[in-house]
């Protein structure tokens, strides 16, 4: 057996109402009095008055009069027409890319949207409601949801994702959604466009609400800043995308430390490049225009100084297959010695041999652990799968004998038997990879996973700098901590905390707002920049229309039969036989 | 104590006025109309032969040359009972049983105080030995017992039992109840009380919370005395019907008493029974 309307059933709260009618029924306090002989009387003449007897005999009559016509009524089930949002089922499409959070009048596009949806949430009559966030990947936020309360609670929590919509594959989804002709299609969106794919969803009647004024929009195309010679020098775009010239302030700056200003006079529709020569050496640049047009979130760009191809410093002695491997991968090698290094600032990866790792800088590192104490190797070599031996095949290597290990916490990647070969870890803040033998105690230098190995070895040690890296808004990526500190404060560049993360557990997500932020990691600083979307760089707005319009009603309103007028004439009739009862009930009492 | 002597030198100085004309059998101190030996004179009657020679009015003999003999009026008792109420209707009500055992112990030491005969009982289905005494002598004892009667543990039926208990030989009847009872009983003891010939007070006894009840709420009022069960809903129109209703009761009560030639006396509790005592009575004649 099954149930038409199950929702019914909250009608068994009425079963309760008269279990506890009758659980409160009257409770009379008992009093002894000299004689009841006078209370009779008057309760006989109480009860038997006529006019009461009438009036409940009366109510009685009008009482069950009423209440078997409000029944009769709700069986012939009244409906009347009214307006109703057009289609059974509505699917909203809301664009939460970063122009929706251009201003007008106080208020973000975005907020204009979510008030336009909670308006036609309001219309909302029976109707089956999916809603999809069209960010970079599709989000079904409701699945054909019909209570208007979960409807307004998750319009009211939509959030900007500052990603660049995906409209093509929202509108596609919805497609596959979509319950044939009687679901209506709502696009709220900035730039919504009539293109063939709406036309091709089997009809599904469309409506593109798109949202926002024309903004007199000044966009900071790119902004780069690279070596060049003994300084640094940035390169930024600036665009106007109004039609009339616009003056404004450029900035560039390093927290709160202003490195260049100029003022710009930007022509209409053009784009402007400017060039700044011998910035000093920051962690980080934030250029910045100062006009405040509606559209802010394309008004900035960071750029992060980064050295992509960091030196090889070798340390002293180092043998000559490391060298040679070194310059096989085409990176630029220096060779000092320990001694002539005081007070010289380095910057790259350090290649080093020896026994200790003391009086060593404090950089990234590849330490060749050339300790006497060896051991001859029996077992076989293992290995972890491994970003370091990736394309490294160590299968065929032969290694005679290792030196200990040294002292620290590593992680082994390598190891023959108990005995770690290769191991990496973090030594002061700073990478390290320590080589456990001695490279003129194996074949390895003449297979060609070695220089595969060092590759590989000097791209891991250069990621593990300063510089996350440039992320998307919301990005999500897997970041290689090794055995380190997985817990991650990120903050802001106002140093607020935003959030923190458990690298061991989850991945690192990037804020959703661009800009450029630290992760703070035990006693290490970490960089990284949220950008934002090339297409989010302009705030132009798309007409509103409607596709697949096949009736005649101008809006997207449809007459509809509300047949929920039934329910309320049975309930009033219920009520009616409810106070029926009780008057029944006091006029036999005794 | 000291407020019982002042009502007791109070009553002292008061005596029951009966209407009846019939007397006890013994000497009192109330007129008769036989003759005796008081210092009433009556008539004159010529001497008969076996006459008392000493009643021979030598002063008319003296006269007239012919023997008469002097006759006075005796003074006679009067037999009155006192029959109080002692029901669990009376008796529930702490003040009202208070009230109606003063009024009682009251009447009672003013009927032995000017030497009648007192027939005291305190009528119940619990059957208490009436209390039968003459003489002043036990005027303040009889007070004082009355005073400590202890009611009953359950009993009904008062018209009932005072049927049964009525003493036949008494002039006066003096009931005090609260007349909780269908017209008609009392009609029937009435009725009874005049076959008798008896002379009939009755002292309405009526606590404040009957008159005026102060109930509120969903209410089960219990019978003191059949333990039946009401429930009533008590509102201001309710309350104000039942007031209604009490007076109406006690009208016809009233009504019922004189037309049977009673006397009827409403005391209520609220009345200060020395009202009722030398106000009330006083002004219906009932004492002197």
């Amino acid at each position: 057996m099954q149930f038409l309307n199950p929702i019914y059933f909250v009608l068994a709260i009425f079963i309760g109402a008269v279990i506890l009618f009758y659980f409160f029924r009257k409770q009379y306090t008992e009093k002894t009095v000299s004689s009841n002989l006078l209370w009779e009387q008057v309760l006989n003449e109480w009860q038997a008055s006529p006019w009461l007897k009438n009036l409940q005999q009366n109510l009685l009559f009008w009482l069950q009069l009423l209440a078997l016509i409000l029944l009769m009524l709700a069986l012939v089930r009244p409906f009347w027409l009214e307006d109703s949002l057009k289609g059974e089922h509505l699917i909203i499409i809301i664009d939460p890319s970063a122009s929706m959070s251009a201003e007008h009048g106080g208020k973000s596009r975005f907020e204009m949207a979510k008030e336009e949806m909670l308006d036609l949430a309001g219309k909302l009559n029976g109707h089956q409601v999916t809603l999809i966030k069209a960010g970079e990947k599709n989000e079904i936020l409701l699945s054909r949801e019909d209570d208007p309360n979960a409807i307004r609670r998750t319009i009211d929590g939509l959030k900007l994702t500052y990603e660049h919509e995906n409209m093509d594959k929202a509108i596609l989804l919805a497609g596959s959604l979509s319950s044939g002709k009687d679901t209506a299609l709502h696009i709220f969106s900035d730039s919504a466009v009539k293109n063939d794919l709406m036309e091709e969803l089997a009809g599904l009647y469309t409506v593109a609400h798109n949202i926002g004024e024309y903004a007199r929009n000044v966009s900071l195309q790119s902004f780069g800043t690279a070596a060049a010679g003994d300084g640094i020098s940035a390169i930024a775009v600036i665009e106007n995308q109004s039609s009339e010239n616009i003056e404004t302030g450029f900035t560039v700056q390093f927290e709160d430390e202003v490195l260049f200003e100029q003022n710009l006079s930007l022509k209409a529709n053009e784009q402007t490049t400017v060039q700044i020569k011998n910035l000093p050496e920051k962690p980080y640049y934030e250029a910045s225009v100062s006009i405040n047009d509606g559209y802010r979130a394309d008004n900035f760009a960071a750029s992060i100084y980064t050295d992509p191809k960091p030196k090889v410093y070798t340390m002293g002695d180092v043998n000559p297959f490391a060298v040679k491997g070194f310059q096989t991968i085409g990176a630029e090698l220096l060779q000092t010695d320990p001694a002539a290094l005081k007070g010289f600032e380095m910057k790259g990866v350090v290649v080093a041999e020896g026994s200790t790792l003391s009086e060593l800088p404090e950089l990234p590192m590849i330490f060749f652990n050339t300790g006497k104490e060896k051991t001859k190797l029996k077992e076989a070599i293992s290995g972890d799968e491994d970003p370091l031996f990736e394309y490294a095949d160590f299968g065929r290597v032969y290694i005679s004998s290792a030196s200990a290990a040294l002292k620290g916490e590593w992680e082994t990647v390598l190891k023959s038997g108990d005995i770690p070969l290769i191991q990496r870890g973090m030594q002061n803040g700073q990478p390290i990879i320590i080589v456990n033998f001695d490279l003129s105690d194996t074949d390895w230098p003449l297979m060609p996973g070695f220089p595969i190995f060092l590759y590989n070895s000097y791209q891991w040690l250069s990621q593990q700098s300063d510089f996350l890296g440039y992320f998307s808004a919301g990005e999500e990526r897997w970041i290689n901590i090794g055995k380190g500190n997985g817990r991650w404060e990120i903050f802001n560049n106002k140093d607020e905390n935003l959030y923190s993360l458990d690298l061991n557990k989850e991945n690192f997500k990037a804020p959703v707002i661009p800009g450029t932020y630290q992760a703070v990691s035990g006693n290490q600083i970490y960089y990284f920049s949220v950008l934002l979307d090339e297409r989010e760089k302009n705030a132009e707005i798309a007409e509103s229309f409607t596709v697949n319009d096949k009736s005649s009603e101008k809006n997207s309103m449809i007459q509809r039969p509300n047949e929920s007028l039934w329910f309320w004439l049975a309930l009033i009739a219920f009520i009616l036989i409810a106070i029926e009862w009780e008057v029944y009930r006091r006029g036999h009492r005794g | 104590m000291n407020s019982h002597q002042a009502i007791l030198g109070k009553l002292q100085k008061r005596k029951i006025a009966a209407k009846t004309r019939k007397r006890g059998y013994h000497s009192g101190s109330r007129k008769s109309h036989k003759f005796g030996s008081s210092m009433e004179f009556s008539d004159f009657r010529a001497y008969q032969p076996g006459d008392d020679i000493r009643q021979i009015d030598w002063n008319v003999y003296g006269r007239t040359q012919k023997h008469y003999i002097k006759r006075f009026l005796d003074e006679q008792e009067l037999s009155i009972a006192v029959y109080l109420d002692a029901t669990s209707s009376m008796t529930k009500i702490q003040q009202k049983w208070e009230y109606a055992k003063a009024l009682a112990s009251a009447l009672s030491f003013m009927v032995l105080s000017s030497e009648d005969r007192l027939f005291f009982s305190a009528v119940s289905s619990a059957g208490v030995q009436p209390i039968k005494r003459k003489g002043s002598v036990y005027s303040r004892r009889t007070f004082m017992e009355i005073q400590k009667i202890e009611p009953a543990a359950q009993s009904t039926n008062f018209l009932g039992c005072l049927k049964e208990t009525l003493s036949k030989h008494q002039q006066l009847a003096v009931i005090i109840a609260d007349g909780f009872e269908p017209l008609q009983d009392w009609e029937s003891l009435f009725r009874k009380l005049r076959g008798l010939k008896q002379e009939f007070w009755l002292f309405q006894v009526q606590a404040d919370e009957e008159l005026t009840p102060a109930y509120s709420g969903d209410i089960k009022l219990i019978d003191s005395e059949i333990g039946t069960a009401v429930n009533v809903s008590m509102s201001p129109s309710i309350l104000a019907e039942y007031e209604k209703r009490l007076k109406e009761h006690n009208e016809q009560l009233e009504i019922l008493c004189k037309r049977y030639g009673g006397q009827y006396i409403f005391a209520p509790e609220t009345r200060d029974l020395q009202s009722v005592l030398f106000r009330d009575l006083y002004a219906k004649g009932l004492v002197r």
